[in-house]
């Protein structure tokens, strides 16, 4: 490697280092909060914004990330049986 | 006969309905990850493992649902790669050659139902090669003691790195990683904690599934970031679908060789898919010569390699079950699902448990049937998902592998670690440092330091306990020869590109 290097890649540039750090830093706040705020919600954002960051539409983005959270929690608590929380304790 | 005893015990298990069901949703599943871009079968199995663990499935369940995703996924990726030009899947890189201008040619159809009887044949062959070389192999390996095991891994990390990236010193760099990787934690033997960092969480070491999953799925969301998505909208039109007799009956004789072909550079340890689909296609085109017109649409093209990468897929099997060592990068996701399931692949498998192996291959036989009548008549179903756009599929494999990881544990923690394995995984591939023998080192590495610190305590220490059996210097020659040998073959085995419109 150091002898004959291959050639450099092609690092990201500007915009798209900005969205790859905040992809990130959505997923580790993704990570944080699903415990305690239960999984609807952080599912929603996290996927509107991933979401967004492909494909920068807002509306389609949000559409995209409520669609998931609410179908993902349908195929996972009542399809295949996970004890998941939908949201908050005591919100309700 | 004890093959024919052997499959009527495998049909009893797989044949009950539950597990049929399994199957065929496994098929289903399989196809479809295949079939998406940026989903091959190593993220796809990865991600349903967690998934699956929890479901609360026993061994052999798991096990045939993770197979008919494993066997499903490899059918599908020449779907994006005929009609996109992008393989789905990176076995399915040689079917774009051919099988890309063969759809632009207005002959999709034609090309996506050859392919699937070319998948079905490669895969067939090869379970039945499965079926009847696991039970000899399995019965050499009762010759191997700690020092051959070791030898064992090194061959596995040798040819796996050696043939899987373009650097051996990348390869080697990446398999120090894993392994290293796989030291932090608890050491078994003295109870001193490794590599902890003092950081309480990681005193039980690294879950190679939380690994796994970061290093493929979330890394691959990564890039798609980067790439913004782009490059998923179909180029050719499918119009009605025949089946082309003619062309299958013309290239019987290619799909046959390639199925052996790809299955004996499946068995190899290290080689897997790719490397059986690529030889595959390479001799068929010498044999065919320069008026074969390959690259320009021929059926021979499509057939080869897609019989090719299916029987390499059942070949790398053999390894796998028979010696608890991967052939592939698959094969190692599904080696992590045996030691999940708490079963230790290797020769005692056969005897202790025979109903998984027999289970398993049984219904692998079932898989390749539903897949060939799924891909075939119903293929267009298919084609229709490939229509979801990144934007919704990216985050929804996101959130399926964190609910994945979560359910597995519960903590937070390793969430974030998967998040790290997505970054480190994301540095690694830009930097042309292949993934796979990281997965390899964390999850070989425990194997491999017991296997090494019993031939100490054998021999009292002595190094040259490692080289005393034939059986183990044979491996030590080809682990070398297999590392160093394709730093030579570059020139010749150079791998083609993709075509470009």
């Amino acid at each position: 490697m150091i002898v004959r290097p291959d050639p450099d890649p092609a690092w990201p540039t500007g915009r798209t280092w900005i969205s790859l750090v905040v992809a990130v830093l959505v997923l580790v706040g993704y990570a944080y909060t699903l415990k305690p705020l239960g999984f609807i919600v952080p599912t929603a954002i996290a996927a509107g914004v991933l979401s967004y960051q492909l494909s920068p539409r807002p509306v389609a983005a949000a559409v995209t990330g409520v669609a998931l959270s609410i179908g993902l929690f349908v195929l996972f608590r009542y399809a295949l049986g996970l004890g998941l929380i939908p949201l908050p304790k005591g919100l309700f | 006969m004890d093959i024919l005893a052997n499959l009527a015990l495998g049909f009893s298990v797989a044949l009950t309905p539950y597990t049929l069901m399994l199957a065929v949703i496994g098929c289903f599943l399989g196809t479809i990850i295949g079939a998406l871009p940026g989903l091959g079968p190593s993220n796809g199995v990865a991600i349903l493992i967690p998934i699956t663990f929890t479901l609360g499935l026993d061994a052999t369940q798991a096990l045939v649902l993770m197979t008919a995703v494993y066997y499903g996924a490899m059918y599908g990726g020449r779907i994006s790669s005929i009609l996109l030009n992008i393989p789905g899947d990176e076995p399915a890189l040689m079917t774009t050659l051919d099988g890309y201008p063969m759809a632009k040619a207005g002959r999709a159809g034609d090309a996506l139902v050859l392919s699937g009887v070319a998948s079905f044949v490669g895969a067939l062959l090869a379970t039945i090669g499965l079926m009847l070389l696991a039970p000899m192999l399995a019965r050499v390996a009762y010759l191997f003691g700690p020092s051959e095991y070791f030898a064992l891994y090194l061959l596995a990390f040798c040819t796996l790195g050696g043939m899987a990236s373009n650097n051996q010193a990348k390869a080697a760099l990446a398999s120090c990683i894993g392994l290293g990787i796989a030291m932090i934690g608890v050491d078994n033997n003295s109870g001193l904690p490794r590599l902890t960092g003092g950081n309480l969480h990681l005193m039980d070491g690294i879950d190679f599934l939380v690994a796994i999953v970061g290093l493929f799925a979330i890394a691959e969301v990564f890039f798609f970031i980067e790439s913004h998505g782009k490059g998923s909208s179909i180029g050719v039109k499918l119009e009605k679908v025949r089946i082309p007799w003619k062309d299958i009956r013309e290239t019987t004789p290619t799909m046959l060789r390639s199925s052996g072909v790809g299955f004996i550079a499946g068995i190899l340890p290290g080689a897997g898919a790719s490397l059986g689909s690529f030889l595959t296609y390479m001799v068929e085109k010498s044999i065919a010569g320069p008026k074969g017109g390959f690259g320009t649409g021929v059926a021979k093209g499509v057939a080869a390699p897609e019989a090719g990468n299916n029987a390499a897929a059942g070949g790398a099997l053999v390894p796998m079950l028979t010696l608890g060592v991967p052939g592939s990068g698959t094969t190692a996701v599904l080696l992590a699902l045996l030691m999940t399931l708490n079963i230790t692949p290797g020769p005692t498998l056969f005897t202790d448990r025979p109903e998984v192996v027999w289970g398993l291959i049984a219904s692998l036989l079932i898989a390749n049937f539903v897949l060939l009548l799924m891909n075939v008549p119903m293929v267009k179903i298919f084609v229709k998902i490939l229509m979801v756009p990144a934007w919704v599929l990216l985050p929804g494999v996101t959130m399926i592998s964190f609910v994945g990881i979560y359910s597995l544990s519960g903590s937070y923690f390793d969430l974030l670690l998967m998040i790290g394995f997505g970054g480190l995984g994301y540095i690694l591939r830009k930097l042309d440092i292949p993934t796979v023998p990281v997965i390899l080192g964390i999850l070989l590495g425990g194997n491999m330091e017991n296997a090494l610190r019993r031939a100490m305590v054998l021999s009292d220490g002595d190094m040259t306990y490692l080289f005393s059996s034939p059986i183990s210097i044979g491996l030590w020659v080809a682990a070398i020869a297999g590392f160093i040998a394709p730093m030579f073959l570059r020139g010749v085995l150079r791998k083609p590109q993709a075509v470009t419109d």
